[in-house]
């Protein structure tokens, strides 16, 4: 049987240590929506050393950048060996890192996925209703079901794209097993928005682009707005929303093109330290 | 670069002054499909009425550009979508413009027709020079940049490509990333009924929401933690017009057209009188405007009717005058018309 691969993604180097001591089969060190976040030099250098010191896969994950951030990963990059894996959520950082012979990975900020909308089921099943039921289908595709999107990213030799696990999609993904790709699914916290002027930096008194030492990476929020039935999870300048994971639902994925599943360490998930990432990995393993 | 929805507001619009128009067609077949936050108003209802509004527009020497920016596709709803455009692609000429926002639908209708120019949308999410590049490198002629850049950022980026760059001045807006919000392209049925139409745009991000610290457990109360609101650029004008961008654009495909027009023609005015080097005319005028409380009326045939830009129009100077309020709030900070600080 052919185990899923758990990746962990870090943010905050203060957690390796626990993610090193892990199960899992790599780690994804960096910043996946903010350019304030991206780390420092001297951080990525630890990181990279220790993760392939320790047996694992290093892969870099990248945000959305203006200039000033464009600027910095391109410094970064320098630092890690051709081949490295690195996940891109802008077409800038694409066109930068096509100089390079790095392995690229399409992030889930380029990918649509009509079903990461909170309230999606309640829009469309009245519509569905009076329409067709075909409907409910389509809206759990994303863009991956998209052959023209595929081969687009194909061209540029991009195989791998992330996706938000949404439990009612599973499905749907699987079938549409494409020799073509590989996807790597993030388990527990759906995409819903992000922004480049902070909600949470907003929450500490600072407005506009800048922050400066508001402490986003240990700062999680509940937003919830009872007539809407909405729960939403506020972490720094991205919006999640959460769905129970049945554990059923990783059999069998790894025998299409699901190749990896993807947690974080860190507030975000609550897996601070090594047993609960290990327990996950189990829980991923139906263990 | 100014919105549309009807060939009534394609003459007003134009009428005001508009140098281009922008709007989406009803699909056929996909009406259920609301995608892009747009009710069925915010399109032209019929190929008809596409004709009706190219044909006047060609004829006032307007430009065209044709919205295309669904930024979702899937194999089962791509028969349909490709019949739609074929219909489309009837009717509009071969200088007219074709905005897209999902690089799958831009390979789609790029093989159909290869020598109308593109416009990618904002719904791509430009937001430096790479990117610019990047887009240019693919076939696109314009690139409608991301709202939340500085005008400094914008600089940057238009002396970095030959691409036609395309800001936003006026409209909805909230501080998520178009292209990447779930909140912003399903509106819900629920909250359509429940929230007041404030502009025509129901975001839930107006919404209050109770906000708790999953940290220390405690609750920081109700908020309108997501803003939404109407942003206006008037005082950048100046600095928009020197940075060399090609086109201003106007949000409000979903508004009615006398706003549309309205709109149009206020930034028509303010941008001529910057053109023609008039600036202390400029700034008289948008003294005036800003100190009168008149902002954006529009004329509906019963006199002025203030465009209600907040719930309270009382504070309507105070809230839309302010760094959060503007597009480009780094001008907004004490910043002079030479960019520099006071």
């Amino acid at each position: 049987m052919i185990l899923l691969k758990v990746g962990i993604q870090v943010e905050n180097i203060n957690l390796m240590t626990s993610v090193l001591n892990s199960q899992c089969n790599s780690i994804r060190f960096g910043s996946e929506f903010c350019e304030i976040k991206l780390p420092s030099l001297k951080s990525l250098k630890e990181a990279y050393k220790n993760t392939l010191d320790s047996g694992k896969e290093f892969v870099f994950i990248t945000p959305r950048v203006t200039n000033q951030g464009l600027k910095k990963i391109e410094e970064l990059v320098l630092n890690l060996e051709q081949g490295t894996r690195i996940v891109i959520n802008d077409l800038g950082i694409l066109n930068m890192l096509l100089n390079y012979d790095f392995n690229l990975e399409i992030g889930r900020q380029l990918t649509f996925f009509p079903a990461s909308c909170p309230w999606e089921n309640s829009t469309f099943i009245s519509y569905a209703k009076k329409h067709h039921l075909e409907i409910l289908d389509i809206l759990k595709e994303s863009s991956l079901n998209h052959t023209e999107y595929i081969n687009f990213f194909l061209t540029y030799g991009i195989s791998h794209f992330d996706l938000d696990l949404i439990p009612d999609c599973i499905e749907v993904i699987k079938n549409v097993y494409n020799k073509k790709y590989i996807i790597s699914l993030y388990v527990g916290n759906i995409l819903v928005a992000v922004t480049r002027k902070c909600h949470t930096a907003r929450l500490f008194g600072q407005n506009g682009y800048e922050c400066s030492n508001v402490p986003c990476v240990e700062s999680l929020y509940e937003l919830n707005q009872k007539n809407m039935d909405l729960k939403l999870f506020l972490y720094g300048n991205t919006i999640f929303r959460r769905e129970k994971i049945p554990n059923h639902i990783f059999e069998n994925l790894s025998t299409k093109n699901i190749k990896e599943v993807i947690t974080h360490a860190g507030i975000l998930s609550g897996y601070k330290y090594t047993d609960q990432i290990d327990d996950f990995i189990k829980f991923t393993r139906g263990i | 670069m100014s919105p549309v929805n009807s060939f009534e507001g394609a003459k007003r619009v134009i009428g005001a002054g508009a140098d281009e128009i922008y709007f989406g067609v009803l699909i056929p077949g996909l009406e259920w499909f609301i995608i892009n936050r747009e009710g069925i108003s915010c399109n032209l209802q019929s190929y008809d009425e596409l004709k009706k509004v190219v044909d006047f527009a060609h004829n006032s020497g307007v430009q065209v550009a044709l919205v295309m920016n669904m930024h979702f596709m899937s194999k089962s709803i791509e028969q349909i979508f490709k019949k739609h455009i074929n219909q489309c692609l009837e009717i509009i000429g071969s200088d007219d413009a074709i905005i897209v926002g999902h690089l799958g639908i831009y390979n789609m209708i790029k093989k159909l027709i290869p020598d109308n120019p593109f416009y990618a949308s904002t719904l791509l999410i430009t937001t430096n020079t790479y990117s610019a590049d990047f887009i240019q490198k693919i076939g696109f002629s314009r690139v409608i940049l991301e709202r939340q850049l500085t005008i400094n950022e914008i600089k940057d980026i238009v002396k970095s490509t030959k691409l036609e760059i395309e800001v936003f001045i006026h409209g909805t807006g909230c501080s998520n990333l178009n292209g990447n919000c779930y909140l912003l392209h399903f509106p819900n049925p629920l909250l359509l009924s429940e929230l007041k139409k404030i502009d025509g745009f129901n975001p839930p991000c107006r919404l209050n929401f109770k906000v708790n610290n999953l940290v220390d457990k405690k609750s920081l109360g109700n908020m309108q933690i997501l803003d939404a609101y109407t942003y206006c650029s008037l005082c950048s004008l100046p600095q928009l017009i020197q940075s060399g961008v090609h086109a201003l654009k106007i949000v409000g495909r979903c508004q009615n057209f006398e706003k549309q027009a309205s709109v149009t023609k206020i930034y028509r005015e303010f941008s001529e009188l910057i053109a023609e080097g008039k600036i202390a005319s400029y700034k008289e005028k948008l003294h005036k405007f800003r100190s009168s409380n008149k902002l954006f009326y529009y004329e509906n045939g019963h006199g002025l009717i203030p465009l209600r830009m907040s719930p309270d129009l009382s504070r309507f100077a105070e809230i839309c005058c302010s760094q959060n309020r503007c597009y480009f709030p780094h001008h907004y900070d004490n910043v002079n018309e030479n960019n520099e600080r006071r």
